[in-house]
């Protein structure tokens, strides 16, 4: 049987040249031509068996049922290649492909089968019938797996079904063939690309006049609701199998892509570089899949826009970010450690993000992806660094409570905030301060809480510590909050000093202290300073791992964000570089200043770069050029 | 004492060919200098001691103190009545773009030192009778009279999105102002504040988000400027929008249109009817255009005349009537005074090379 269904492709010329030689003997035909002629034979032999309609009942031979050649050969003509292709696999899928509509005649998708038969008196007889008589014939003696897949497609398989299908990802290119010619054995294939032809009739009828089309809000509705019941991932994976059936190349191409969202679906590079996104398209607060990171793969390839203000508010820094497709090309340029979540836009202090991200990337930081750790940790690691080193001049924030016994104030260095275990958490300091003044427990920390959250009638309030600010008026370095113990406020302590880092040199006289110099001290590194593009692609070659930092003023680095509207003005955004690339002969940088998200660096023009440093350096004190590698 | 007298060089037959522009020199260090009037009678500059010094008349007047670390910038009006100035404390160690600043106001002749309040993005309106200024921390735009004491009001902004936004603002009236805002989708729009009734009306609203909207008043008219912020959108426009008449997007009239990200950074004040941005000079695929130049939009004939060839000519500042670009540590002159010419003259053309080989 296999035999005579294998016969059909190879065959289809000399049947052809059968069919046709009678019309214009020994011409060779254009396929128009042939298209033509098979159409109106079709036409003429659908008029000849209406004369001759069968019911099932009448054909008591049914092993004797076949196509009549001239349809088989007008669905030959009219099909498309894609799917006759799959013949070769399987006689029975040619079955599959009529029920599923995937086979065509001149007069569109197969409705009725033009057949010939043996009747009782054994002579050969043509007659029409439905489709679905046709596979009954045929079922009832031969394909029989062909209904047992079709009921896996029912209403009530259907979601099932699909969802344990193996959608094999291609990791490389030589992937292509295998996974398509897998599938094309597959008879589950025939009914993806039946949904497949569902959606490109949907997306068709929808550029025609409504009144044009029988059943055309019904169609379009069935489509949309199909849609629905799939995941965007299934979506798009059966399309592009579908469409692609012919040119795996092409199906592959978006899987095996550049894309730095598609390293994270192989495993390549670390989920946290897509995972604050991926979570916010997902809704899903739980441990992300390997489908969910393959849905999200495909929403950031297919809206680029979609990374702009997603987390906007969780993780709060510049936007719109870049793009998607922007941030995917800078990210594979990219070298800075920056696999964890900060947010700028709480921080308000570009000094310490920058800062903290370098100190991240050098000491490989090890930083939960939690919103609300989101400033602690910068400012931790910031504070850190400099108060471990001596600079409590620069980092010159103190809590400070009248020490009775001493007589006289006694003062200790904190960050704004709470983060682990620091010492310099200002929970911390003011628990201590509790402890000493008011006989609080020894372990106690105070709680940091926004004006907004803190609920005194909440049981979760009436016992310990809470350190109370007002959220509209709290950045890293002036954050003044109400002290409330057992429900009590307090004025115990007050803030002395403030914070005035100088990330990179601005005078001679604090030069050990500027945070550049303590990063070469404690943490061991050199600081080369970069002039030029060729000194910048010279560094990145020779320091695979290392990073550049610089200041520049903000109006010259986004000149689209930020607007020079006086003499002179200039307002200094200190920034990393991390990578460059060339393109059509242009040379690009990976750059995070310190107002963007770590996740989302953006791809920024040297010559802007350039700018920026400049006039930064003509208001500097030291009249600094002010970009460092450092490794 | 130090006398500064501002030296325009002037050399090129055509003050407004391009890549001829001329440079902007003073006997004073350029980068110390703050405020240069247009006549170069007055000119602000900052002593290393951070001190706000005024030169004018062969003499130098001290206007506000400050210290080593104090950063000044001084903007005015074409009004030329008072002069703002906004101080930065800690300037190179502050490392924060969103702060409130100390504002104050002179007169412009150095008289009349007030402090106005903290904020920053300051901005005189209705014949420097009036100062708005923005409270990032506290996302609220501020407005004080200039000439009766204590009389003020504020706007809340309902931002949440960009913590460094900055919301442009025109009074055109006593009663009416016009400011942008962007909603939690990151939606930019125009909005009216009725000082009569406290109502809030939203103008226009952009079509999509990722556009930053820009404003500024010429004469009766407001011109809106959409400029594309997203590296997804490849459109920019200029409408115009008259104050004499309802201010709906109804009566927006398109002045410009491109299919490119333009810059922006609109300046309406200057003297001739022309409105000067940044306009993108070639577009890539993939990025946001960053090579772009200096236009003038001639307002009556719509036609567009480019007046650097740079390429990445992207900020101008426009003081008192004169118009400068600043160009990596230099000031250009786009449009000045020809009659400021004065006691020397040398040519120095912008050090252009792509991809820069330039060094400190």
């Amino acid at each position: 049987m296999r035999k005579y269904f294998l016969f059909f492709l190879p065959l289809l010329f000399l049947k052809l040249t059968t069919v046709f030689a009678e019309t214009i003997p020994g011409a060779l035909q254009s396929l128009e031509k042939i298209q033509e002629i098979s159409e109106t034979k079709v036409k003429t032999l659908s008029q000849k068996t209406l004369q001759n309609p069968k019911i099932i009942d009448g054909i008591t031979n049914k092993k004797s049922v076949q196509i009549d050649s001239q349809f088989l050969t007008s669905i030959l003509l009219f099909s498309e290649k894609k799917y006759l292709k799959l013949v070769e696999q399987d006689e029975c899928f040619f079955y599959l492909l009529m029920e599923n509509t995937l086979l065509k005649t001149s007069s569109g998708p197969i409705q009725n089968v033009i057949i010939r038969y043996t009747n009782n008196k054994n002579k050969p007889e043509s007659a029409i019938i439905p489709t679905n008589d046709f596979l009954d014939i045929i079922y009832s003696y031969k394909c029989i797996q062909n209904k047992e897949v079709g009921t896996l497609y029912t209403k009530k398989e259907f979601l099932n079904t699909i969802k344990n299908l193996d959608y094999k990802i291609p990791q490389k290119a030589s992937d292509c063939e295998s996974i398509v010619a897998s599938w094309e054995k597959n008879p589950n294939l025939i009914f993806l690309c039946k949904i497949h032809e569902t959606f490109i009739e949907a997306r068709d009828l929808q550029k025609k006049p409504k009144n044009s089309v029988r059943d055309f809000d019904a169609k379009i509705a069935y489509a949309a609701n199909l849609k629905q019941r799939l995941t965007p991932f299934q979506y798009q994976y059966i399309n592009r199998l579908c469409e692609n059936l012919e040119n795996p190349t092409k199906f592959c191409d978006k899987y095996t892509s550049n894309s730095f969202w598609q390293k994270i679906v192989s495993g390549e590079k670390p989920i946290s570089y897509f995972e604050a996104n991926c979570r916010a398209h997902l809704k899903k607060s739980s441990l992300l899949s390997q489908n969910d990171l393959m849905n999200c793969e495909l929403k950031f390839s297919n809206e680029p826009q979609f990374c702009q203000y997603t987390g906007a508010t969780l993780f709060s820094s510049l936007v719109p970010k870049p793009s998607c497709d922007n941030i995917s090309t800078a990210l594979n340029n990219s070298r800075l450690k920056a696999d964890y979540h900060d947010c700028p836009g709480k921080i308000l202090n570009e000094g310490i993000v920058t800062g903290s991200r370098i100190i991240s990337h050098i000491k490989e930081n090890s930083v939960p992806i939690l919103p609300e750790n989101c400033a602690n940790a910068p400012q931790s690691f910031f504070a850190t660094l400099n108060l471990d080193n001596g600079n409590s001049i620069g980092w010159g924030l103190n809590l400070c409570y009248p020490d009775k016994i001493e007589k006289k104030d006694s003062c200790s260095p904190i960050f704004l905030n709470n983060y682990g275990d620091s010492p310099y958490s200002e929970g911390k300091v003011t628990a201590k301060i509790l402890y000493k003044t008011k006989g609080a427990d020894e372990k106690l920390v105070c709680l940091v809480v926004s004006d907004k959250e803190y609920n005194p009638a909440k049981l979760q309030y009436r016992n310990g510590c809470f350190l109370i600010y007002d959220s509209s008026n709290c950045t890293a370095t002036n954050c003044p909050k109400k002290v409330i113990y057992n429900e009590r406020a307090l004025d115990i302590a007050k803030y002395e000093g403030s914070i005035a880092i100088d990330l990179l040199p601005n005078s001679f006289k604090t030069e050990k202290f500027s945070f550049i110099n303590i990063l070469s001290e404690s943490l061991k590194k050199t600081k080369k300073l970069i002039f030029n593009m060729t000194q910048m692609k010279s560094f990145f070659k020779d320091h695979k791992n290392d990073i550049i930092m610089g200041i520049g003023c903000s109006e010259d680095i986004y000149p689209h964000f930020f607007r020079r509207s006086a003499l002179n003005q200039c307002s200094p955004l200190s920034f990393i570089v991390d990578g460059e690339f060339t393109l059509d002969q242009k040379i690009y940088l990976v750059v995070r200043t310190g107002v963007d998200d770590v996740q989302s660096p953006r791809i920024v023009n040297w010559n802007l770069i350039l700018s920026g440093i400049r006039n930064y350096q003509a208001v500097h004190p030291l009249k600094a050029w002010n970009l460092y590698g450092i490794y | 004492m130090v006398y500064i007298s501002l030296i325009l060089i002037l050399c090129s037959s055509n003050l407004f060919a391009l890549n001829e522009l001329p440079e902007l020199f003073t006997k004073q260090n350029i980068e110390k200098i703050k405020f240069i009037s247009k006549d170069g009678k007055y000119v602000y500059y900052q002593e290393s001691t951070g001190d706000l010094v005024l030169a004018s008349n062969f003499s130098t007047k001290d206007i506000l103190k400050g210290n080593k670390n104090s950063f000044h910038t001084l903007r005015s009006s074409l009004s030329r009545k008072k002069i703002i100035i906004e101080t930065v404390d800690n300037f190179h160690q502050n490392n924060s773009l969103v702060n409130n600043n100390t504002l104050s106001v002179i007169d412009f002749d150095g008289g009349n030192l007030t402090e106005i309040g903290k904020g920053t993005n300051p901005k005189l309106h209705l014949q420097d009778t009036w100062i708005s200024y923005y409270k990032p921390l506290e996302k609220t735009i501020v407005f004080n009279s200039l000439q009766i004491k204590n009389l003020n009001f504020t706007i809340k902004l309902q931002n949440k999105i960009n913590p460094y936004f900055t919301p442009d603002v025109e009074m055109f009236n006593l009663n009416f102002v016009l400011y942008t805002d962007i909603n939690d989708e990151g939606f930019t729009a125009i909005l009216q504040y009725e000082r009569n009734t406290k109502k809030i009306d939203i103008v226009y609203k952009a079509p999509q988000n990722g556009i930053k909207i820009e404003l500024c008043l010429k004469n009766s008219m407001i011109l809106i400027g959409q400029f594309p912020l997203s590296d997804t959108i490849k459109q920019s426009s200029i409408h115009s929008l008259s104050t004499t008449s309802e201010i709906s997007d109804k009566n927006m009239k398109l002045l410009y249109e491109s299919r490119m990200s333009d810059i922006g950074n609109m300046v309406c004040d200057q003297e001739d009817n022309s409105l000067y941005f940044v306009k993108a000079s070639s577009e890539y695929k993939k990025f946001s255009s960053f090579e772009s130049e200096i236009v003038a939009l001639d307002l009556k004939d719509k036609k567009i005349e480019t007046l650097t060839k740079l390429d990445y000519a992207n900020q101008m500042v426009s003081m008192d009537g004169n118009l400068f670009l600043s160009w990596r540590g230099k000031y250009f002159i786009i449009r000045g005074d020809n009659t400021l010419r004065q006691d020397s003259l040398k040519q120095q053309q912008p050090d252009v090379k792509k991809n820069g080989e330039v060094g400190p």
